[in-house]
């Protein structure tokens, strides 16, 4: 998955249009983002890129590129 | 004489044996006299379970219970290796948590699959003709999650509802042919799939959902002891019912 694709599938998850979510874009920010994302979100890692993402490093990331950092270089540029 | 507690020259198949609640089942069954079949998909893991109790007393039996159409007809043949069955206790089961964005239909049947169809078939199964002893009982795990909500359980809630559900009309229509049929619903027992379900929270989330076990989180063997009583003799009259094991969860 490339970034671009990483965007849409988090818009996807809180609900947002994709083009209100950019890589800076802070979490607190992103209306949709809530628990319940954060559990789909974890599924999504599971099914997606077949990682198990501790929820604590989870809470620890501020925008939206830190959340595709978690995945490291399962995401291409 | 014998205690009516005892499971004394009776034959429990038990489901998800390889771990958690279903196999800490079949220890306790054992230690009450059963005769006890350890199923589930792992072998090594059955085969610690089936360690853990008087091994000549104990069969192993892999299965996997997505196979639906075939439980039927592996009952079947498990009775004639070990004769008729004084019960079974459905163990098997998965969890997921998802929102209902992310619910799709594949994880929902997925779930109802391996939880309640599962549950069903080894009902039909157990009632064929020379396949169930006198006084059978039916054992199904459901969970408090049948009985009350959380956000992201829509699946697993519907599921073990469903078993609660169709465990009253299974029981009146097996009454005349003398089987009972019942269910457990335990709240968060510490097993690897609550250890699984926990590392998807956080701290904070796990210490909302210890404040909501009066009793704190529960022990395998908790549950274990209540499938015991469903299976023996002292719960000749109970049936069509649904047994809250649950630290006091569901009183709140």
């Amino acid at each position: 998955m490339d970034k671009k694709q990483f965007y849409e599938a988090f818009a996807d998850i809180v609900e947002a249009d994709p083009a209100s979510i950019s890589g800076s874009k802070n979490l607190k920010e992103v209306e949709g983002w809530d628990s319940l994302a954060a559990v789909g979100f974890l599924a999504m890692a599971d099914k997606e890129f077949q990682t198990r993402v501790d929820p604590s490093k989870l809470q620890k990331c501020n925008t939206v590129d830190d959340l595709a950092a978690l995945f490291g270089d399962k995401i291409s540029d | 004489m014998q205690s009516p507690f005892s499971l004394q020259g009776r034959s429990i198949l038990v489901t998800g044996a390889s771990a958690g609640i279903g196999a800490e089942t079949a220890v306790v069954l054992r230690q009450l006299g059963a005769y006890v079949i350890v199923s589930g998909r792992n072998k090594e893991r059955l085969t610690e379970t089936a360690k853990r109790i008087d091994s000549t007393e104990v069969t192993i039996e892999p299965f996997d219970l997505e196979s639906t159409g075939q439980i039927v007809g592996w009952i079947k043949s498990l009775v004639q290796k070990v004769g008729p069955l004084s019960g079974v206790v459905h163990s098997a089961g998965i969890q997921e948590i998802l929102p209902l964005r992310s619910l799709s239909d594949e994880s929902l049947a997925r779930m109802m699959k391996t939880n309640f169809h599962a549950g069903i078939a080894l009902a039909k199964g157990i009632r064929q003709k020379g396949c169930h002893a006198p006084g059978c009982s039916i054992v199904f795990l459901s969970s408090v999650m049948g009985l009350v909500g959380q956000p992201g359980r829509i699946a697993y809630s519907a599921s073990k509802a469903a078993l609660i559900g169709a465990c009253r009309s299974l029981a009146l229509e097996l009454a005349p042919e003398d089987i009972r049929v019942n269910c457990i619903a335990p709240a968060l027992v510490e097993t690897e799939m609550s250890a699984q379900t926990k590392a998807q929270l956080t701290e904070d989330q796990m210490r909302q959902v210890n404040a909501m076990h009066p009793l704190g989180i529960g022990s395998p063997q908790d549950v274990a002891y209540a499938a015991a009583y469903l299976l023996s003799p002292a719960a000749k009259w109970v049936t069509g019912t649904t047994l809250v094991i649950d630290g006091g969860y569901t009183a709140a």
